[in-house]
């Protein structure tokens, strides 16, 4: 699957990108995740996720194997297995700095496979999880560098364009339960708990369901 | 006497729509299924599945799920290898690869979903929280994740399966050369069936409880096969056959999918003799997705050679299956190319053909039986390419039918692959079809749509099948299994008929059809028979499937009853006065044969027979039961076809179905409404396998559609009106001319929906050859050809 993403940056590009380079400034930006050693170019890290009433932990190395600070981009290799054998996760992102007006733009792209538990959610369910992760993650890097440009800009572009139900308004009262998006990020380290993230694309689907079932217990009512 | 033989049974309540039997119970919610049964101590298992679809176990640790409060047990491979060496499957022929699959993978795993410990506990929470707890390594080793990889055999999808190659047969080798070198038209493709799960709404569950005191286990399961679950059971788990009593209560749905032996089945059997507690299992939505047996995956590459008046010269096909990494018990990955290729040629008159299969092992789920069973996607190929030819000829679809089916003069005619024809009425459901769709005025409003920008479609699918599945069918498919289904009825003093039948009613009407047959086999009203089945304490058979039940059941029914009328008639002979021959059993009473008068009730009769042994005839034999089987004594064909209207939106790539005909020669019907019931249902199955269904793996071998939110199946709203002819051809092997037809609209009518999206489309230079057809295949299809 491919996921992209581009990140504004109120920042000069030369040092947007370094920031983003330094892998253990930036990891607690990420939503649970925590570098726990590294060795040279490799990282090793866990990533702690709840999955409604799942919870689930990645361990694993994170690697540049490519990496231009002239040309501003750098490719890393990311691999990492659930510490109780309940799937793994593979990613490899694609990372590209460009000057715009203003500030910075990094375009990610990720190429990156799941098994087990997380990939059997399904491929809506993944892509909007994995933009709220990308969300996170900009806000808090947005905080991280906050003292030199509070304003931050990111734009999600999941490329696939499958989830065709996301479109369905999610106008039916059924719908109004889904737990807004959180104000603050929580604490660096603690778990994401996407189980918002979950709800969100599912009950969406369910709008439009819904939104006939109300019609027709109304019809019965005024039978 | 051989299990052969044909009784005599005289159509009266068969032929009637009368309502169904069991409908009561299960309208009104009280039909008991697997989740419903409430036990003392019940306890539940839940299953820990492989997250990887091919990997080496380094190490499982159930020591923390084994400390959670509520855990009674956790079983990990290892502990249930010591009790049962698994599933070993395969078919007697030359070179086709056993396997043997685990009850709970020990050091590796094949598919995602197989099952790598079992947990049990007070509650379902509670077992499923303590799954939570189970910490297991894996080394993942390289996936064979479809076909081609399998073919390239750089890696082995299980170790058992030299070149990830189960099986390979060629079912007829002609050399098909110059035919294609002299024909006028040549059409060929390659067409890519989609993998899909039959689905049924009761998911698969069972229930164990053993006795310790008397040795005995009671063994509920949702299964089509519960005479052969009981004797694999004993097999398999080296317990003794007759200690083991398994009981179907209704059964939700089973398609194919619920006539296999399932891992989980041994392991609950095994749970609960181990802990002397029942023991509950249901899966749910999407384990069943993920590791209930998959279904119809297969690849065709045809090529049909027609000459300049339309007539086929021969047909080549190459059939693949991505069968997954075991074969399924007992039907093995043979059960789709193989059944394909068997029946290749269908109704029609191929005077040449070549045809192979080939089933590779690949890191999935299982494929299994799903109605329909190997045809259909032979099917969707053989009829979408005569529709092509059709087109390039300038002939109508029903008239390059009418040319090449088995016309009513061929008969009996032996097919290219083998199969004797004795009957069947090709031409008149071409006939029947084209007069149904109206063929002019759809083509005239079909033009007018085009020049509306709107894209209709019409397809056609003719068809025969093997019904009534048994020992020949079975050969005749190269799957040399010998079966013959046992029936008891019995006469009661007062009157009336008890039937026990090792079929299996999983929502078909079975209850109802059955009774029919045993009132006109007994000369008795319906409201006096009782059908009881889901029981092996009962009578023993391998099951329904197959289009088999009414068949085997109306078999099984009259021979029994005629030894039970025997006696009636024996004994009322005496009574009467009159030779026994000269006696009748109808409406309800004995009588001398053309004098109603001159006679009894059926209950005086029976009455006299249990407890007047002064009316008994000189060493009279008064048992009044009797058990009998049946097997018919050769391939109960039936047939029929399907037609398709669809409307093809250009712009969203969308297809919907506008109407489908149906045509159906079953012979005598038994009830016509539940006949239609069948055809209903299997169209709905249909135009989900056609047009919506998938179950999309990743190069990793990782299902990706777990929910129905991503494995779409057909709505009321997908399902257009049906209209529906009936022919009638008895057939002469089975009481009363009956024939099955169950599976019917699965085999034929996702052809008719396909060539019908490819009769909309041709317009377009578009041929649409992957399945499901759904709007993405459809819009890139069309981007294709506008490029």
């Amino acid at each position: 699957m491919n996921f992209a993403y581009t990140l504004k940056l109120d920042l000069p590009l030369d040092e947007a990108w370094s920031t983003l380079m330094d892998i253990e400034r930036i990891a607690p930006c990420m939503p649970g995740a925590k570098i726990e050693s590294r060795d040279g170019d490799t990282y090793t890290g866990r990533l702690k996720v709840k999955l409604g009433p799942m919870e689930l932990t990645y361990r694993g190395d994170i690697e540049f194997i490519e990496r231009d600070d002239a040309a501003k981009r750098a490719v890393v290799d990311a691999q990492a297995k659930e510490i109780k054998g309940r799937g793994a996760a593979k990613s490899q992102i694609t990372m590209a700095g460009m000057s715009v007006a203003g500030g910075a733009e990094i375009h990610l792209e990720s190429e990156f496979s799941v098994s087990g538990k997380a990939a059997q959610f399904g491929r809506g369910v993944m892509e909007e999880v994995g933009e709220k992760l990308m969300d996170d993650f900009a806000r808090r890097l947005g905080e991280q560098i906050g003292a030199a440009a509070p304003d931050i800009a990111a734009e999600a572009t999941p490329d696939a364009g499958a989830d065709t139900a996301a479109d369905v308004p999610a106008a039916a009262p059924a719908a109004t339960p889904v737990a807004p998006a959180p104000d603050a990020p929580p604490p660096a380290g603690e778990a994401l708990d996407i189980g918002g993230a979950v709800w969100g694309p599912l009950l969406k689907r369910l709008a439009l369901p819904a939104v006939i079932v109300l019609a027709v217990l109304a019809a019965w009512w005024w039978l | 006497m051989s299990k052969h033989d044909v009784a005599e049974i005289r159509p009266q309540a068969i032929g009637q729509s009368i309502p169904r039997k069991e409908d009561s119970t299960i309208l009104t919610g009280r039909g008991e299924y697997i989740a419903d049964i409430r036990l003392p101590n019940l306890l539940h298992a839940v299953f820990v599945r492989a997250p990887f679809a091919h990997a080496t176990i380094t190490n499982v640790d159930v020591s923390a799920a084994r400390a959670l409060p509520g855990v009674e047990l956790v079983w990990s491979g290892a502990d249930v290898a010591r009790l049962t060496a698994g599933i070993p499957a395969t078919v007697q022929v030359e070179n086709f690869a056993l396997t043997t699959q685990p009850v709970i993978a020990r050091d590796e795993v094949r598919y995602v979903g197989e099952a790598v410990a079992v947990i049990v506990a007070t509650s379902r929470q509670i077992a499923e929280d303590a799954l939570e707890l189970v910490d297991i390594d894996y080394d993942e080793l390289a996936v064979v994740a479809n076909v081609d990889a399998a073919q390239a055999a750089a890696h082995l999808a299980n170790a058992e399966v030299a070149n990830n190659v189960i099986h390979a047969s060629v079912r007829v080798a002609d050399d098909t050369r110059a035919a294609f070198a002299d024909a006028a038209v040549t059409v060929r493709d390659c067409f890519r069936n989609n993998r899909v799960n039959a689905s049924p709404i009761e998911t698969r569950g069972c229930v164990a409880r053993h006795e310790w005191t008397s040795g005995l286990i009671t063994f509920w399961s949702a299964t089509q096969m519960p005479g052969y679950l009981r004797t694999m059971l004993a097999m398999l788990l080296q317990i003794p056959e007759h200690t083991i009593e398994v009981i179907t209560p209704q059964v939700g749905g089973g398609f194919g999918q619920k006539a296999h032996i399932h891992p989980e089945e041994l392991a609950v059997c095994l749970l609960a003799r181990e802990l002397g507690q029942p023991v509950s299992w249901i899966e749910d939505r999407q384990e069943n997705l993920l590791c209930a047996t998959h279904a119809k995956h297969q690849t065709n590459d045809m090529a049909i050679a027609v000459d300049a008046d339309g007539r086929f010269l021969a047909i080549t096909n190459h059939s693949t299956t991505d069968a997954g990494a075991y074969n399924c018990l007992p039907w093995t990955a043979a059960v789709e190319s193989e059944v394909g290729t068997a029946t290749i040629s269908s109704v029609y008159k191929f005077p040449l053909a070549h045809a192979d299969a080939v089933e590779y092992a690949t890191n999935k789920t299982p494929i299994g039986a799903y109605r329909g069973v190997g045809w259909t996607a032979g099917q969707i190929a053989r009829e979408t390419l005569i529709d092509r030819a059709a087109r390039e000829l300038g002939l109508s679809p029903f008239e390059i039918r009418r040319r090449n089916v088995i016309g009513p003069h061929d008969f009996p005619y032996t097919n290219v692959t083998g199969l004797e024809v004795r009957e069947g009425t090709f031409m008149e459901t071409v006939d029947t079809l084209e007069r149904m769709v109206d063929y002019a005025a759809f083509r005239e409003r079909q033009a007018a749509a085009r020049a509306q920008g709107r894209y209709l479609g019409l397809g056609v699918s003719v068809f025969n099948e093997l019904t009534g599945v048994g020992t020949r069918s079975l050969a005749y498919l190269d799957t040399p299994i010998t079966t013959h289904d046992t029936t008891t009825v019995r006469l009661d003093p007062g009157g009336t008929v008890t039937v026990t039948t090792s079929l299996v009613s999983a929502g078909q009407g079975l209850a109802t059809s059955l009774a029919q047959v045993a009132a006109d086999a007994f000369g008795v009203p319906v409201e006096k028979v009782i059908v009881r089945a889901g029981s092996t304490a009962n009578a023993y058979g391998l099951g329904t499937f197959a289009s088999r039940a009414a068949v085997i059941g109306a078999g099984s029914i009259g021979r029994a009853a005629e030894m039970v009328r025997a006696k009636v008639r024996q004994a009322a002979g005496h009574m009467l006065e009159v030779a026994p021959e000269d006696i009748v059993l109808q409406n309800d009473r004995v009588h001398v044969a053309g004098v109603p008068t001159h006679g009894m009730s059926l209950a005086e009769a029976a009455g006299a027979i249990y407890f007047a042994e002064a009316t008994h005839p000189e060493g009279f034999d008064p048992t009044l039961e009797a058990t009998a089987t049946f097997d018919p004594g050769d391939n109960v064909l039936a047939n029929g076809g399907h037609a398709a209207i669809v409307d093809v939106d250009i712009d969203t790539g969308i297809v919907r179905v506008e109407k489908v005909y149906a045509v159906e020669d079953c012979g005598q019907m038994i009830n016509p409404m539940i006949v239609e019931g069948q055809i209903r249902g299997g169209i709905a199955q249909a135009i989900g396998a056609s047009l919506l269904e998938e179950l999309i793996h990743d190069d990793n071998g990782q299902l990706v559609t777990t929910t129905f939110q991503d494995y779409l199946l057909p709505t009321t709203a997908d399902v257009p009106d049906i209209e529906i002819a009936h022919l009638e051809t008895p057939s002469t092997l089975v009481p009363g001319g009956i024939k099955g037809m169950g599976e019917s609209a699965m085999i034929s009518a996702p052809a008719a929906i396909v060539g019908a999206v490819n009769d909309a489309l041709a317009p377009l230079g578009v041929a649409i050859t992957q399945f499901p057809v759904s709007p993405e295949r459809v819009y890139r299809a069309l981007q294709a050809a506008t490029q």
